[in-house]
């Protein structure tokens, strides 16, 4: 399938990073401004709106708004209830404004649905020139209806996710794979499973990874573990990185499901917001060099005694050599291991995963050896990476992430 | 330690014994009563008494600690109703039924009612001769309290120190118990874990048993207790030295999927209880003939679960980890890549350890592991409640350990 690279409203060759929803009663320009400060690039399924428009993008922020084309809510036999010919209609009406990036198109397709939606992706393509249709997929882990083999046929259309994929990139003419996992109300087992598969076929068609994370969760803050962390914020975004994720879609700002999101009710900010500021601009200075790279293979470092990798094909590693990294090895931790390459150089995205759900602290190092120079991103920060006896020395602890490059 | 008001108790506290909160109507019908047999529960908890259903409590013979029977304070609560006199009035309108083993008499007194309760706990070991009265108080979560802004741990609770709180609660109150809850699937499991600690040195230290409040019910209700997560608390409590558990809550008294639901029908937890309770009765016929002597936390390489932040003071606590240890005539115990709450026990011409499988209480996959090892003693095994044959290789043995599994090893 040839994929459709046509020129975008947006630069995709920065790391971007979304989030679900700003709802009527958070949309004055103190509320657009909060996005902005807190790094967030676009907004996704929120309703066009002329005026929060026009605010978004006084403020450099796309979206990709719900209203412009029709969605199929129940996703079952969409061929018989969205036939193409709504979105023509729907082009014809359309009045074009610079912050929208492309139409939010839907989520969670049934696997029934993908041909048809192949035929919705190409007419929105021809039809919104130079704009991106947003298609959400969902997890292997429906967590809205429930975890039962049923559960996942009703909504996947099949018992296996790598099936659902793979049927997803040969019916769907998009450059992208963008998919939502919740690792709180599913299991960071679970998030290693679906990121691995989508992150292969995404190597292997050449389409970027997008995925959606929680910064909401299903309990209301009020005792430890329910409301999400910075060390979770943390897991999922860095784990994402190491396999390649190239844009993040936080759920949710304002209320779309669950609680505890950025904002609340009243569109005031709660405890997430400076969460969601500080992770953000970590992820963006490390952003800077680990776009210049390409994502070649995941890892799992370590993982002993841990149950995180139950489902996935590839099994922990321990001391492995990728390009000029060698004798790379773990003292005890466990860490997602990501290896880049660009001309010239070549990286490691170290995402730190001996404790997803900020239980406790977990102190590791990982170590390798190298003759080339090193240079470490730690959090969003420089640090000097020790040499002993050859070997280089990072520390790891707390979900934290680690980019680093050798030239 | 009046430790003779242990004679005459109106259960058999040789016995390990499971409990659960609450039996609400409308699931106090004879139906209800035999599922909580069925179940193997020994008693409710703070169920308020009724005549028809101590009857039936006494048919099925389940015992029943009501919280009706003396003046009864949540905390700092309804604390004006407590007083001496307020429990010999009691007394002499008390109406006796042989289904009631003591009244619930308290929940998580702060530490300045401790002086009180000691009183009052005096006064009723005169009063109701062979009742034991069930005081259960509070866990060490102080930082879930901080963190959510519900109240200052210290204006509810007296002091910051859960230390302080356990010394000087067996200080002033002369029970021969220690009881309290803590729920590991609403906090951190190291807190729950150092509480653990904490309850079971004291216990070990003044010759007191172990009640221990677990949680087969959860605040998520699209996340219910798994059956490892039943066995995960049930055999770290058992690692500890428990002498009873307490399963809150049978009737939907707080929380989401209580084993029956407000019409009083099953919910999918009760399948579940009935496996556990029935292993652990298993495991239990054997485990009360041994006396707990320590607990130690073998692996936990890379963990979590061992360490954790204290929100008041900032600094790291991490418990004690061990490998290759020697307990008794067991010989360089050790586990591969695991994580094991590890419990030794003696009797007369004999010693224990209680495996608790820990390395995932979440049950969120699946870890394999294994403990070894050395004894020239014999060596017999219950996994789970069931015998499992073992034979070892030049005096070593070598158990694989599934998720939460619990063993008890015995040699002689």
């Amino acid at each position: 399938m040839k994929i459709n690279n046509m020129e975008q409203r947006f630069d995709r060759s920065k790391f971007l990073i979304g989030t679900y929803y700003l709802s009527y009663y958070a949309q004055t320009e103190e509320h657009v401004q909060q996005l902005s400060d807190a790094n967030i690039d676009f907004l996704v399924a929120e309703e066009y709106k002329e005026e929060l428009l026009d605010l978004l993008f006084k403020h450099h922020i796309g979206i990709f708004p719900t209203g412009i084309v029709p969605l199929q809510r129940k996703m079952f036999f969409a061929y018989e209830h969205l036939p193409v010919k709504f979105y023509e209609r729907a082009a014809e009406k359309y009045v074009d404004h610079p912050a929208i990036w492309g139409p939010f198109i839907g989520h969670k397709l049934n696997m029934i649905n993908f041909p048809h939606y192949g035929e919705l992706i190409d007419a929105a393509n021809r039809l919104f020139v130079g704009q991106t249709p947003y298609l959400g997929l969902s997890s292997s882990n429906p967590e809205d209806i429930g975890v039962s083999e049923t559960a996942s046929i009703a909504v996947l259309g099949t018992y296996s996710y790598e099936e659902y994929i793979d049927e997803f990139v040969k019916n769907i003419n998009l450059d992208y794979i963008c998919f939502e996992h919740y690792t709180y109300v599913s299991s960071p087992a679970k998030a290693f499973e679906n990121l691995e598969i989508v992150a292969n076929k995404c190597r292997e068609t050449g389409r970027d990874l997008w995925i959606a994370l929680q910064v909401g969760n299903r309990d209301k803050e009020y005792y430890m573990n329910c409301v999400v962390t910075m060390q979770m914020l943390r897991f999922q975004a860095y784990t994402a990185m190491a396999f390649g994720a190239k844009s993040i879609i936080w759920s949710c700002w304002t209320k779309g499901w669950w609680d505890s999101n950025v904002l609340d009710e009243y569109g005031n900010t709660t405890k997430q917001y400076k969460k969601m500021c500080d992770i953000n601009r970590e992820l963006k200075v490390m952003a800077e060099p680990y776009m210049q790279y390409i994502n070649k293979s995941t890892h799992f470092l370590g993982f002993s005694g841990t149950p995180y990798l139950t489902y996935t094909k590839k099994k922990a590693e321990n001391n492995i050599s990728l390009g000029d990294f060698r004798d790379i090895s773990i003292d005890g931790g466990s860490a997602v291991l990501g290896f880049f390459e660009k001309e010239g150089g070549q990286a490691l995205m170290i995402a730190d995963s001996a404790d997803p759900y900020d239980d406790g602290i977990v102190f590791a190092n990982v170590t390798f050896e190298t003759d080339k120079k090193v240079s470490v991103l730690k959090n969003g920060k420089m640090i000097k990476a020790e040499l002993v006896d050859g070997k280089y020395i990072i520390p790891i602890s707390q979900s934290c992430g680690v980019f680093v490059t050798i030239e | 330690m009046k430790k003779e008001k242990r004679e005459g108790v109106r259960f058999d506290r040789s016995k390990f014994l499971i409990g659960t909160y609450y039996l609400w109507y409308p699931a106090q019908t004879e139906t209800h009563v035999k599922q909580l047999a069925d179940a193997y529960i020994d008693f409710i908890a703070a169920e308020p008494r009724n005549e028809k259903l101590l009857d039936l409590l006494g048919k099925y013979n389940i015992g029943l600690f009501p919280r009706n029977m003396l003046p009864y304070c949540q905390a700092r609560d309804n604390v004006e109703v407590l007083s001496v006199e307020g429990y010999e009035e009691a007394a002499q309108n008390y109406v006796d039924h042989p289904a009631i083993w003591g009244p619930f008499v308290g929940d998580e007194p702060p530490m300045d009612q401790f002086p009180l309760f000691g009183e009052l706990m005096d006064a009723f070991y005169d009063l109701f001769p062979g009742f034991t009265p069930y005081l259960n108080i509070r866990p060490n979560c102080i930082g879930d309290m901080i963190i959510a802004g519900v109240s200052s741990p210290l204006d509810r609770y007296g002091t910051e120190n859960y230390q302080e709180y356990i010394d000087r609660f067996v200080e002033e109150v002369k029970l021969d118990y220690i009881a309290y809850d803590n729920y590991p699937y609403t906090t951190l499991i190291s807190t729950f874990l150092e509480n653990y600690q904490m309850v079971a040195d004291k216990c070990r230290e003044t010759g007191r048993d172990f009640w221990m409040n677990l949680q087969v019910n959860n605040r998520d209700e699209k996340v219910p207790v798994t059956e490892n997560m039943l066995r995960y608390q049930a055999y770290t409590a058992m690692a500890f030295g428990a002498k009873m558990i307490i399963w809150s809550c049978w009737s939907p008294a707080w929380w989401q999927n209580n084993v029956v639901d407000k019409y009083g029908n099953t919910t999918t937890q009760y399948g579940k209880l009935c496996t556990v309770n029935r292993e652990i009765k298993n495991v239990g016929e054997l485990y009360m003939d041994y006396s707990n002597k320590s607990t130690h936390f073998l692996g936990f390489v890379g963990s979590p679960y061992v360490s954790y932040q204290d929100v008041v003071t900032g600094e790291v606590v991490s418990l004690k980890t061990e490998n290759n240890i020697d307990l008794g005539n067991f010989k360089h115990i050790s586990t591969d890549c695991g994580s094991v709450v590890l419990g030794y026990f003696e009797k007369e011409d004999g010693q224990a350890l209680m495996v608790a499988d820990s390395a995932d209480p979440r049950d969120l996959g699946t870890v394999n592991s294994e403990i070894s090892f050395e004894t020239d003693k014999k060596v017999s095994v219950l996994y789970n409640g069931k015998t499992m044959e073992i034979e070892g290789v030049n005096g070593k043995y070598v158990i694989n350990l599934s998720n939460s599994c619990g063993v008890f090893i015995t040699i002689e």
